[in-house]
């Protein structure tokens, strides 16, 4: 969970912006989206998953040591992150699993949700219910 | 009998016929059996989601009703992402509904292949119109929505053919949740159609059961063993003995089980799938693909080998799909109101194997793809992107990691003549089978003409590992009609007939 904290924190999207005490709420409702997600995933990807993001939320912190903002933070992680997903090996494929958890659950938490919907509330919008 | 989606705490079970998983072969299996009297006992390995529990968000969708949340995958260069469903229907509470059947050249072209009995288009016909019959095949109502009118627009300024979709509907209510499981009822997954039929009859259905093996002895079934919970949480073992015993896992987990019960002999190792490769399509104007049903047109022009289509759309979804390269198009999602999500789907000639593992649930599933599965990948791409273009796409970006997208048709053509390339391509699946084909060529078929296991007599395959080679279509009323051809061939046969059948097999 610390593990995925560290780096889910770094791969959580700028857009759309929320305020800080928003988006504490929402990093906190997303990593524990991702936790759970990973814990349903098969043997052979926990066990991957379990290895390396020890190493990757290690690098995550000693990378990002020092800088200033959130936005800075984000921006040396990324770099670091782009630097591995082109090493041979599962590294990169453990990356883009973390990514496209916290994507999912990022973009599903209610206040990020309005935000995008915020533009066409207006409009008529069939659900299915 | 007791009808009732239930977990269980009995440890003995004994029935006419146990049926391995509820998924669309399993339930037309029930639908058959229970129809000519036998008491029938379903073990399923995913829990029920009723309509009502039905979640809006994709994470709990996955994480309810998606085997391992979805996050499943088929080893190979590159690997291929699969999905399948678990939980009571399977695959049939989290797919789209849409119903075809497999083109009449292709039957043909198995039925020499593969010597398979009474396997004519004809003969199979009666089959695929009781499928279509019990999931309401039928043109879904009102408006389709841009996100179908792009492939319409596209396909037919190219002039190629296009077509509408049929799906197993009554009442669709619109957006884009079939993936989630239907909150209405309106798709007629199995849960809202044959497994309720079978239970009020003679089927009590166990969920949250899960096959682990499958007795045999002197060529016969004997019992097959669960894992199971009781009313308490804690962990149980089911013992069920039954005098036929069909294994409908689908085409991963029925091999499997056969494997891990001692039967190898070309189980699983003539695995199928539809690859597909997506494509991001940015328009100038909204279109709302999320308002709208999913896609239900596909460009039809170069069926069965080749079909474009596209796919479910909700922002956290979209959000997902750009996970793939999120440095190069995180942008796109703040214009995520002006982007389509496509694909191109091949009919492949690589072949991919499942092996069961001792000591882990999950078997491994390995994919190779030919060499023209490349080729065929490239030109369906260049054809998507084609699509795209017709239909005023700005920009399209294919799912290749580390593309930069492209801005004409011209730059579409890029992958015509030279494959995509292998490590950086992101493919998919949704379709899975023929990991157990059917016929009377012993050295290529792993079950006779009618899905029973060679050299056992009582023991029957009827899911997806039955379609002989990828059908280059949605797979489901195939799926059924083989279940329900096999199921009728099971009770018509008789109980001799198969023994004396298993017995020359073994010897
Ligand atoms: C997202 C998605 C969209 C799709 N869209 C379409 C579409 O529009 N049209 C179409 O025709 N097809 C579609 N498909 C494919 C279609 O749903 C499947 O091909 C079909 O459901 C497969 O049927 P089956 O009986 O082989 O297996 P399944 O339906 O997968 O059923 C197998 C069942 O067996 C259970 N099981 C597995 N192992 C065990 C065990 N050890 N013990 C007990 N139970 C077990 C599983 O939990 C599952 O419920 C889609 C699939 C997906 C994933
Ligand atoms: S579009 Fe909505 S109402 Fe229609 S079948 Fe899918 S989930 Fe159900």
């Amino acid at each position: 969970m610390t593990f995925d904290r560290v780096i889910v924190t770094t791969m959580t999207p700028f857009w759309p912006l929320l305020d800080g005490d928003e988006k504490a709420a929402v990093v906190t409702e997303v990593v524990r989206e991702v936790t759970r997600s990973l814990a349903g995933a098969p043997f052979h990807i926990r066990l991957a998953v379990k290895s390396l993001s020890i190493f990757l939320s290690l690098g995550v912190v000693l990378i990002t040591a020092g800088a200033g903002g959130p936005l800075t933070r984000a921006n040396r992680a990324d770099k670091f992150y782009r630097f591995l997903q082109n090493l041979p090996g599962p590294l990169g494929s453990v990356l883009r699993l973390y990514r496209s958890m916290t994507l999912l659950a990022f973009y599903e938490q209610t206040p990020v949700a309005t935000k995008l919907f915020s533009a066409r509330r207006a409009q008529h919008s069939r659900r299915c219910t | 009998m007791k009808s009732s989606f239930c977990r269980t705490s009995e440890r003995q079970l004994e029935a006419d016929a146990v049926i391995i998983g509820s998924g669309a072969g399993g339930a037309s299996v029930a639908d058959v059996l229970t129809a000519a009297g036998l008491c029938v006992i379903m073990l399923e390995e995913g829990k029920h989601v009723p309509a009502s529990s039905a979640s809006p968000l994709a994470s709990d969708a996955f994480a309810a009703a998606w085997r391992n949340g979805g996050l499943t995958a088929a080893i190979g260069q590159p690997p291929i992402a699969y999905a399948e469903g678990r939980c009571v229907g399977g695959g049939t509470e989290i797919n789209s509904g849409i119903t075809q059947r497999a083109d009449d050249d292709l039957i043909d072209q198995w039925r020499k292949l593969y010597k398979i009995e009474n396997f004519t288009p004809d003969e199979l016909a009666q089959y695929y119109e009781r499928a279509e019959t019990a999931v309401n095949a039928s043109w879904t109502p009102g408006p389709l929505g841009r996100a179908t009118g792009i492939l319409q627009q596209g396909g037919k300024a190219l002039g190629w053919e296009v077509s509408e979709l049929k799906r197993g509907q009554r009442g669709c209510k619109g957006a884009n949740r079939c993936s989630f499981v239907c909150p209405s009822r309106a798709k007629q997954s199995m849960a809202v159609t044959l497994l309720p039929k079978a239970m009020g009859r003679s089927m009590r259905l166990y969920a949250q059961a899960r096959v682990v093996k499958i007795h045999l002895d002197k060529g016969r079934a004997t019992e097959v063993t669960a894992q199971s919970l009781d009313a308490g949480g804690q962990a149980v073992q089911l013992r069920v003995k039954a005098g036929l015993v069909f294994v409908c896992a689908g085409a991963i987990h029925t091999p499997a089980i056969l494997r891990r019960s001692g039967l190898r002999k070309r189980i699983g190792n003539t695995l199928r799938v539809h690859p597909t490769i997506k494509a991001t399509a940015l328009f100038d104007d909204p279109v709302d693909a999320h308002q709208s049903r999913l896609p239900l047109a596909a460009v039809t022009e170069f069926m069965p080998e080749q079909r474009i289509g596209g796919s479910v759309f909700t922002p956290a979804v979209f959000g997902l799909s750009l996970a793939e390269d999120w440095a190069n198009r995180g942008d796109l999602m703040q214009h995520w109101r002006f982007c389509g999500s496509y694909y191109g789907m091949i009919r492949p000639r690589g072949v991919g194997s499942v092996r069961s593992l001792s000591g882990i649930n999950e078997p491994l599933v390995r994919f190779k793809l030919a060499p023209e599965d490349w080729i065929a990948l490239g030109q369906v791409l260049t054809r998507l992107g084609q699509a795209m273009f017709a239909a005023n796409a700005r920009k399209v970006f294919p799912s290749i990691s580390g593309h930069e997208g492209w801005t004409s048709p011209d730059q579409a053509h890029e992958f015509w003549h030279k494959p995509p390339p292998k490590r950086r391509s992101n493919l998919l699946t949704i379709h899975l089978f023929s990991s157990c084909p059917p016929g009377e060529d012993r050295d290529a078929c792993a079950v006779d003409s009618y899905g029973r296991v060679r050299g056992i007599e009582n023991l029957f395959v009827a899911d997806g590992s039955l379609i002989p080679e990828a059908p280059g279509i949605n797979p489901q009323m195939t799926i059924m009609a083989l279940a329900f051809r096999a199921a009728e061939a099971a009770l018509s046969h008789s109980a001799q007939e198969r023994a004396r059948s298993a017995a020359r097999e073994r010897s």
